[in-house]
């Protein structure tokens, strides 16, 4: 098995900088409470714990796996995510591009319809003259002449309203993909931190935790969602 | 431009999104077409090709159970089927699925997304093709 050169140097890194900070935290408690003798050093438990991690993924293959998802995976997610955020940047305008396209033809009509119909209700009252009802002939006329123009473009434009929901089905399928790619990565970090639990306490959260795909959540009864599951860990391991 | 096609021609809207399902019946509804019959899937769609007499098959790819290439084919190896035009419509927009759609017997083929436009156009495409297989009989 490859080990990444990488990732040697990464842990090296972090394993130094933990064994600097137990050493400098033992010496801190040492001067602080010279009489109360050293509790159980919680970065030098980190710090093994990160070295029994690396070897344990070493051995099952898991470096690979992280080298994938922190490598491809995520950004792969932020590629597909923020054409979810373009896409729907770009359906949001179209839609109010189209609406602001409509509304002054809706005041237009309104006002139209409401003058010529109160023009004809006093024309049939017997309440114009000749002069007025030939200009309400007129009115009414060119009135006619632009309403198809105008109902051309509403209708323009509501076929734009609905054809700037199809971003809902190209979100839809790169979502998919991206909560695909977000749970691997997750049960692979689970597998990782599971894998380099010290052995007294690994019984317990193995059979707490390596129960794969919940396939029957009724009969699996008592099962917990993924992000609960790394919660409890983390307790576990005092985070 | 309006679709050269009878108003009685019934058309199967088969994708997995309905939000495409209706998008394609409004343009096909503003067409004058009233005769839509919409299936989530490959699978749906067999039923419905079963239960209704369908002139035009407007179907994505990628859906679950059975994709729209699985459904292409199917129909194409149906005697009673065989002739129905189906028409793709699809984000899948490598050239090597659009080979494919065409080689297992595609009438025509749409990449998501797509206007109004394209869909009329490319239904037109699919009527004159009828039209050609059908003076040959």
């Amino acid at each position: 098995m490859n080990d990444s050169p990488e990732l040697e140097a990464l842990f090296d890194d972090i394993y130094e900088q933990v064994h600097d900070s137990t050493r400098a935290a033992q010496s801190l408690q040492e001067a602080e409470s010279p009489n109360e003798g050293i509790p159980e050093p919680y970065y030098s438990q980190l710090g093994q714990l990160l070295r029994h991690l690396h070897s344990t993924l070493k051995q099952l293959g898991y470096d690979q796996s992280i080298e994938y998802a922190v490598g491809n995976a995520l950004p792969d997610t932020v590629e597909r995510l923020d054409y979810v955020r373009r896409v729907t940047a770009e359906a949001a305008t179209k839609v109010l591009d189209a609406t602001d396209a409509i509304k002054p033809i809706y005041y237009h009509l309104r006002l139209h319809i409401e003058q010529l119909g109160s023009a004809w209700q006093r024309c049939l009252s017997g309440e114009l003259d000749l002069d007025q009802f030939k200009k309400l002939a007129t009115d009414t006329k060119s009135f006619f002449h632009q309403a198809p123009e105008m109902l051309e473009t509403l209708h323009t434009n509501i076929t734009q309203i609905i054809m700037a929901q199809d971003f809902q089905d190209r979100t839809n399928q790169v979502l998919s993909r991206a909560i695909e790619i977000t749970k691997t990565v997750e049960s692979e970090l689970i597998k990782l931190l599971v894998s380099g639990i010290p052995p007294t306490r690994k019984a317990t959260i193995e059979q707490r935790l390596l129960n794969g795909p919940v396939v029957n959540p009724e009969r699996d009864g008592d099962v917990v969602v993924n992000q609960e599951q790394v919660d409890a860990l983390l307790e576990s391991l005092g985070f | 431009m309006p679709i050269n096609a009878p108003s009685q021609t019934a058309f199967l809207v088969v994708d997995d999104s309905p939000t495409i399902r209706r998008i394609v019946r409004n343009v096909l509804v503003d067409n004058g077409f009233t005769a839509i019959v919409e299936a989530d899937d490959g699978s749906t769609a067999l039923e419905k090709l079963k239960q209704h007499k369908i002139d035009v098959v407007i179907t994505d790819w990628n859906m679950p159970t059975m994709t729209g290439l699985e459904l292409l084919k199917l129909i194409r190896s149906v005697p009673a089927w065989n002739s129905i035009p189906v028409l793709m419509v699809t984000s899948e927009a490598r050239k090597e699925n659009i080979i494919t759609a065409a080689q297992a017997g595609a009438t025509g083929y749409i990449v998501k997304p797509f206007t109004p436009e394209t869909l009329v156009e490319k239904l037109n495409k699919v009527f004159e093709r009828i039209a050609t297989t059908h003076g040959a009989h």
